[in-house]
């Protein structure tokens, strides 16, 4: 898979993918502290807010529409960007240059562009990215999935349909897939960066993906723990008091001795 | 000057005079072989199709209604992977002597992967019963606090059982000692179960001789293993008559697990009130000081109410994300170690008893004795399996 060696490497060195990782965490983690059944919300509400809170993030992080605007002296207004974010977001965040990475939404779907590459997000069902039925999304999604992967000689049936129906398009720069689940019940969450194969009944959803789980966020480390711990070192406490067992004298069968 | 007992060097049996199918046909304990069916993780049928027999016929040797011939005592024998010897009567029916033992998650573990386990546990008991002849070991001294069984009767409050024993114990204040060492020193047998039985959590029983609590040997987790140990003390003192299993029984024993471990009158003041940076140090802080995982303190927290449900949802992703559901970071890495069968054998051993000999007295299997009477989980196997037999 040279395209997603070549991609992966130069989105990491760019800081794309660690700031799509912080995106997603922030998103998710602000979305499940909202949510509440008991206040009425279902999966619907959390699906929506996760989706709305992660564009916000994204757009937070990479500096784009309303998080571009720069003050009157060219600074990005920090108080906007902060703007209700948890001290672990703002610990976390990774700090990109504004304007590296572009605002760039495909056919309604919101978009961003690095260079020559693009991505749009798309939620999934947890548990079921490797074969996320691309026939149900929109049809913008379908078409991307239906992009020729480059590593592949064969041509895809597919290519003259998205050749016709993206005519004017910009599909023809590469354009890939940032996937996401969660979780309601545990909170546990997806999150994959990888080129979208179109597929039917259920076969692969990917010609390659990343697992942006794995990018690891600044985390706020507990270097700070004091090394002083208050229990026990396990190898250090001595072993229960067992002793060879005292045999009353017309038992004994043994020589005599002291006990221990 | 006192008297203690040494065996003679000739005192174990030795192959010439181990009992052959024959002599144990006479003597026979069906008991015995169910044992070794568990532990080989076979069911009557699974026996019964290695030996080309009905499944009645084992049903019959096990109850006891029907005594199997010589051939069939040594057909059984290699069948299992025992010495004939191993089907003899005992003194004692260990398994009709013990209660039903606390198995957690039973939904999650096969009823033949729980016999086998009980099995074992059954074994080790069978173990300490012999070495016991030969040395002292700490009296059982394990208070009893028991509990009612319903979530709405206003005395079912395992918080308060929980301060029973650590004042019985005289724990007054502060973090619980080394855990495996308190249990022993109170008479409890803590034991390691073998690496093939990696998919049963820790789980605990009585028995005639003492207490017992066998250990999950893959685990890992100094904490994990602490909140375990604690766990399986109140089922002991709260639930020797409870029947197991039971959703409140669990959860009554996971309260008792955090009192006894976190009281709520000490830690209150440093668990947190909200999570930012700072509380996710003093998270790390109080794991070293009172030996419990940042997860079981986090929901310390909540069920005290110093953190409000959605900070402890919001702490409990913060958790995931970072991989730490599986593996949390801490600075103790070395388990708390079982000591009592350890160190009976080497003070036998001192006295010129070999292992040998104590084993051929019990008619254990030799990897199956080392498992029992080890410091140390045995090492795993590379992949978790169905129900294998403990004998190979």
């Amino acid at each position: 898979m040279a395209e997603q060696q070549d991609v992966i490497a130069e989105l990491t060195a760019a800081g794309v993918l660690a700031g799509i990782r912080w995106a997603y965490a922030s998103a998710t983690t602000r979305s499940m502290e909202i949510y509440s059944e008991a206040d009425g919300h279902d999966s619907a509400w959390l699906g929506h807010t996760r989706f709305t809170l992660f564009r916000d993030r994204l757009d937070r992080v990479f500096g784009c529409e309303r998080y571009a605007v720069p003050t009157a002296d060219g600074r990005l207004d920090v108080d906007v960007l902060c703007a209700e974010l948890s001290e672990r977001d703002l610990a976390t965040m990774p700090r990109l240059a504004p304007g590296r990475v572009l605002r760039h939404d495909l056919r309604g779907s919101a978009g961003w562009s690095y260079r020559h590459h693009w991505f749009l997000i798309s939620s999934a069902e947890f548990g079921r990215l490797e074969t996320l039925p691309w026939q149900d999304k929109s049809l913008t999604k379908q078409l991307v999935a239906m992009q020729p992967s480059p590593d592949l000689r064969q041509p895809s049936l597919f290519e003259d349909l998205t050749e016709g129906l993206l005519a004017d398009h910009e599909l023809r720069v590469p354009t890939f897939i940032v996937a996401h689940t969660l979780d309601a019940g545990t909170g546990q969450t997806e999150l994959t960066f990888g080129r979208p194969k179109f597929n039917l009944r259920g076969g692969p959803a990917w010609h390659w993906r990343e697992d942006l789980m794995k990018v690891p966020l600044p985390v706020v480390r507990p270097a700070e723990i004091p090394a002083a711990a208050e229990i026990d070192d396990p190898a250090a406490v001595p072993d229960a008091p067992v002793r060879l067992r005292v045999i009353r004298g017309d038992l004994a069968q043994g020589r005599g001795r002291d006990d221990r | 000057m006192l008297f203690v007992a040494t065996l003679p060097r000739d005192a174990g049996v030795t192959t010439a005079d181990r009992p052959r199918a024959a002599d144990v046909a006479a003597f026979f304990d069906g008991a015995r072989l169910t044992l070794a069916r568990q532990l080989a993780g076979l069911r009557k049928s699974d026996l019964a199709s290695l030996l080309d027999m009905s499944p009645t016929a084992v049903a019959a040797w096990e109850s006891g209604a029907k005594r199997p011939t010589a051939v069939t005592v040594a057909r059984l024998a290699l069948s299992l992977g025992v010495d004939p010897g191993f089907f003899a009567m005992r003194p004692d029916d260990v398994a009709a002597l013990s209660s039903t033992p606390h198995f957690r998650s039973l939904r999650a573990t096969t009823q033949l992967a729980r016999d086998q386990a009980f099995a074992y546990g059954q074994l080790a008991v069978d173990i300490a019963t012999s070495l016991e002849k030969h040395v002292e070991c700490p009296d059982p001294d394990v208070p009893s606090f028991p509990i009612p069984i319903d979530a709405a009767e206003p005395n079912a409050d395992p918080e308060r059982a929980a301060r029973h024993a650590r004042q019985h114990w005289g724990i007054t204040v502060g973090p619980a000692p080394h855990l495996v060492r308190l249990l022993e020193n109170h008479g409890v047998l803590v034991v390691f179960s073998p690496p093939q039985a990696a998919s049963v959590d820790a789980y605990s029983f009585d028995s005639r001789l003492r207490p017992v609590v066998v250990l999950n040997p893959v685990k890992h987790d100094y904490y994990r293993q602490r909140f375990d140990l604690a766990h399986e003390l109140g089922h002991l003192v709260m639930h020797t008559d409870a029947e197991p299993g039971g959703r409140t029984v669990e959860d009554q024993a996971n309260r008792f697990a955090a009192e006894f471990l976190m009281p709520a009158a000490e830690i209150g003041d440093e668990l947190p009130t909200t999570m930012n940076a700072a509380a996710w140090q003093a998270l790390a802080r109080a794991k070293e000081r009172w030996g419990a995982s940042i997860q079981a303190l986090l929901y310390r927290a909540r069920r005290l109410e110093s953190l409000t449900e959605i900070s402890y949802r919001n702490a409990m992703a913060t958790l995931t994300s970072r991989g730490w559901r599986r593996s949390e970071p801490g600075l103790v890495t070395v388990l708390e170690q079982p000591s009592m069968l350890p160190r009976a054998l080497e003070l036998l051993a001192a006295e010129g008893i070999s292992e040998y000999d104590l084993r051929d007295q019990c008619r254990v299997p030799a990897e199956l004795f080392r498992t029992v009477t080890a410091r140390q989980p045995r090492p795993a196997p590379p992949e978790t399996a169905p129900v294998t037999s403990l004998f190979r």
